[in-house]
C-alpha cells in the first residue's frame, strides 16, 4: 500500500527557475492490489511523483509511506525498493548484462535470492513477458521493444508488492503493447501486485481500475476511467487525449445524436450505434 | 530527391552462430517530396532498413539509389550522402553532447565545412523551424525538458539541410500535445521546404494523420507498399503481422460487419464522425 500525504518537491533551483514546485501538495492513497493509471502532460510532475514511491527522490515537504515504511527513513531504503520496483521509459538504460537471462537475474541476485529460486523466477519472468526463447540471446541484438520486455522481466523476478511503470510500452508495437498490458493485468489480478502506471496512451489507461490526472504538480482528477474519459473537453484542456472511439461518440453527441458519452472502446461504440440504428 | 532500393539484403553476424537475415530482398521507390509511413512489428527490420538509406549500415547485396547515385558503390561520397539524408533516431535527446544548444545544433553543418556565418544562419533558421526560442540557444541542452531536448536533436539534423528526413519514432514518450506539435512541424517542413519524409512509428493514428503512403515490414520483408487508405483496408492481414489499424477504422469496420452500409475505408476520427452522421441522416435517425 502506498500513502502519500501533502507531498511537495522541487529540483535544485536553477538560475532562471520558472515553476518552483514540481509537486505541490499531492495526497494519494493506493490500496493493496489496485491498478492506478497516472496521466498528465510532459512536465506535469508524473515521473517525479513516481520516483518518490521507491525513494529515488525524497520529499521536500510531506511524506510517502510504502507498506508502512517512510521513504525518508534511510535504513528502510532497500526494503522499500524491493517492495516497490520500477520500470523506466528507456530499456537501454536498464540493461546491464550481456545475456538475457543473466540480465533478468541481476536484481534478484542482488536481493540474495538462493540460486535455485533465481532459476525459477527468471524462467517465470521471461515467460510472463513472452521472451523465453530469447533467454540465451545478447540484449544488444534485440529490438527496442524486446529489450523493454527484458527490463520488465528483471523487475518481475524481484517479486515486488508494487510495480511502478513509467511509460512501459512507449516503444512497443501493438502486439508487444498488448502482451505487456496483458502481463501487467495478470500481475495485478492474479498475483495481487499493486500497479501504478504512467502512460500517454489513453487506450492503456482504460485498462486501469482508477485514473489519476496530474497537472501543475497537483492531482486534478481521481476517478474511474469511464467518468474521466467522458469529460472530453476537460481532458483536452489538460493537454490529454481520449480514445478515438470516445472522441467519435463525443462528436456525434455534439451533432445532436442521442448516444452515451462514456464509451471507452470500439466495441462499445459500435454496440451503441447499432442500438440507435435499430 | 527520390530514393530507390533494389533487392536489398542485410545479414547480421554473417558466418557466426548468431547469423540472422534482417532484410531480405527489399525493393521500393520513394518519390521526391513524398511523406511515407514505415510500420512493422518490433524486430521487423525497420531500423535496419533506415540505417541503410544513408549508408550507416552496408548492404550485403542489392542497390540503393539516392538522387540517382548508387550509395552501395565504393566510390560513393558518403559525407555528401549523409548531408542529403538525415536520420533522427529513437530518443535522439540522448545523443546531445555539447555545452550549449547552439553548439549542438552547429555540430553537423560545421563538420560539413560551412563557414561560421553560414553555420550561424542555419542554427537560427532551424531553431525557429522546430519552435525553439532564441533564449535557449545559449543554455546547456541538459537543462531543457524532454520535449525541448528532442527539438534540439531534430534541429541538429535539419541544420545539415537534408533533402530526405527519416525519423524513427519521433513522438515516443511525448504527451498528446507535444506529439501533435512535433508531428505538425514535420508536416510543415514537408509542405513548405519540400522535404521527403519517412516516418517510422508504431502509432497507426499518427501515420493515418500525416502519411500519404505506407510501407509495411514484417520479418525482414517488405509486405506492402501502398496508399494509406488501401493499407488500412487490409486490417486482417495487418493484425496477422502484429499490427493494427487506427481505432476509428475499427469502429467503421465494426459497423460494416454489423451490416450497416457505411464506408469503412476511413481512418481518422473526423472522417468517421462525418460518415456516421451522413448514414444516420440518410436513414432518418437524426
Amino acid at each position: 500500500m502506498i500513502e502519500i500525504q501533502n507531498l511537495t518537491y522541487s529540483y535544485e533551483p536553477a538560475e532562471d527557475k520558472v515553476g518552483g514546485l514540481i509537486l505541490n501538495g499531492i495526497n494519494l492513497v493506493v490500496g493493496k492490489g489496485e491498478f492506478v493509471a497516472v496521466l498528465g502532460r510532459n512536465g506535469s510532475g508524473k515521473s517525479t511523483l513516481a520516483k518518490h514511491i521507491n525513494a529515488i527522490l525524497l520529499p521536500v515537504g510531506g511524506y510517502v509511506m510504502v507498506n508502512n515504511m517512510d521513504t525518508r527513513d534511510e535504513e528502510k531504503v532497500w526494503d522499500i525498493r524491493q517492495s516497490a520496483a520500477m520500470v523506466f521509459q528507456n530499456p537501454d538504460n536498464q540493461i546491464v548484462a550481456t545475456v538475457v537471462e543473466e540480465d533478468v537475474a541481476f536484481a534478484a541476485e542482488n536481493l540474495g535470492v538462493p540460486s535455485a529460486e533465481i532459476r525459477e523466477r527468471v524462467d517465470y519472468a521471461l515467460q510472463a513477458v513472452g521472451m523465453s526463447k530469447f533467454r540465451k540471446s545478447a540484449p544488444h541484438l534485440l529490438s527496442g521493444g524486446q529489450k523493454q520486455r527484458i527490463a520488465i522481466a528483471g523487475v518481475i523476478a524481484m517479486k515486488p508488492d508494487i510495480i511502478v511503470f513509467d511509460e512501459p510500452t512507449a516503444m512497443l508495437d501493438p502486439v508487444g503493447r498488448k502482451e505487456v498490458m496483458k502481463t501487467i493485468g495478470i500481475l495485478n489480478k492474479e498475483y495481487g501486485i499493486t500497479i501504478v502506471m504512467i502512460t500517454h496512451n489513453m487506450d492503456e489507461a482504460v485498462c486501469a481500475d482508477r485514473i489519476v490526472v496530474i497537472d501543475g504538480g497537483r492531482i486534478i482528477v481521481d476517478d474511474y476511467p469511464r467518468n474521466v474519459f467522458s469529460n472530453v473537453d476537460k481532458m483536452r484542456q489538460l493537454g490529454l487525449d481520449v480514445p478515438q472511439a470516445t472522441q467519435i461518440a463525443f462528436n456525434l453527441k455534439k451533432a445532436g445524436i442521442d448516444i452515451r458519452s462514456d464509451i471507452l472502446d470500439e466495441k462499445e461504440c459500435v454496440e451503441e450505434l447499432m442500438k440507435i440504428c435499430r | 530527391m527520390p530514393i530507390e532500393v533494389k533487392n536489398l539484403k542485410h545479414i547480421y553476424s554473417a558466418g557466426t552462430p548468431f547469423e540472422k537475415v534482417a532484410l531480405s530482398d527489399i525493393s521500393f521507390r520513394v518519390e521526391d517530396g513524398e511523406f511515407v509511413g514505415l510500420i512493422g512489428h518490433t524486430g521487423s527490420g525497420k531500423s535496419t532498413l533506415i540505417q541503410h538509406l544513408n549508408g550507416l549500415l552496408k548492404a550485403d547485396s542489392g542497390e540503393i539509389y539516392v538522387d540517382g547515385q548508387n550509395i552501395c558503390d565504393k566510390s560513393a561520397n558518403m559525407k555528401e550522402i549523409r548531408g542529403k539524408v538525415g536520420i533522427v533516431f529513437q530518443y535522439p535527446e540522448y545523443q546531445l553532447f555539447e555545452e550549449t544548444v547552439y553548439k549542438d545544433i552547429a555540430f553537423g553543418p560545421k563538420n560539413q565545412g560551412l563557414s561560421d556565418a553560414e553555420v550561424d544562419e542555419r542554427v537560427h533558421h532551424v531553431a525557429q523551424l522546430v519552435g525553439l526560442k532564441e533564449k535557449y540557444l545559449e543554455k546547456s541542452p541538459f537543462d531543457l525538458s524532454g520535449g525541448q531536448k528532442r527539438r534540439v536533436a531534430i534541429a541538429g539534423v535539419l541544420a545539415m539541410k537534408p533533402k530526405v528526413l527519416i525519423l524513427d519514432e519521433p513522438a515516443a514518450g511525448l504527451d498528446p500535445v507535444g506529439r501533435d506539435e512535433i508531428l505538425r512541424r514535420i508536416k510543415d517542413l514537408h509542405e513548405k521546404e519540400g522535404i521527403t519524409v519517412i516516418l517510422v512509428s508504431h502509432s497507426m493514428e499518427d501515420i493515418a494523420m500525416f502519411a500519404q503512403k505506407i510501407i509495411v515490414m514484417s520479418d525482414g520483408e517488405l509486405k506492402m507498399f501502398d496508399t494509406v487508405e488501401n493499407i488500412f483496408a487490409r486490417s486482417a492481414e495487418l493484425s496477422g503481422m502484429g499490427l493494427a489499424v487506427p481505432q476509428a477504422c475499427k469502429v467503421m469496420q465494426g459497423l460494416r460487419e454489423q451490416g450497416l452500409p457505411v464506408n469503412d475505408k476511413i481512418y481518422t476520427v473526423e472522417k468517421a464522425t462525418e460518415e456516421i452522421l451522413r448514414y444516420l441522416r440518410e436513414v432518418g435517425k437524426c
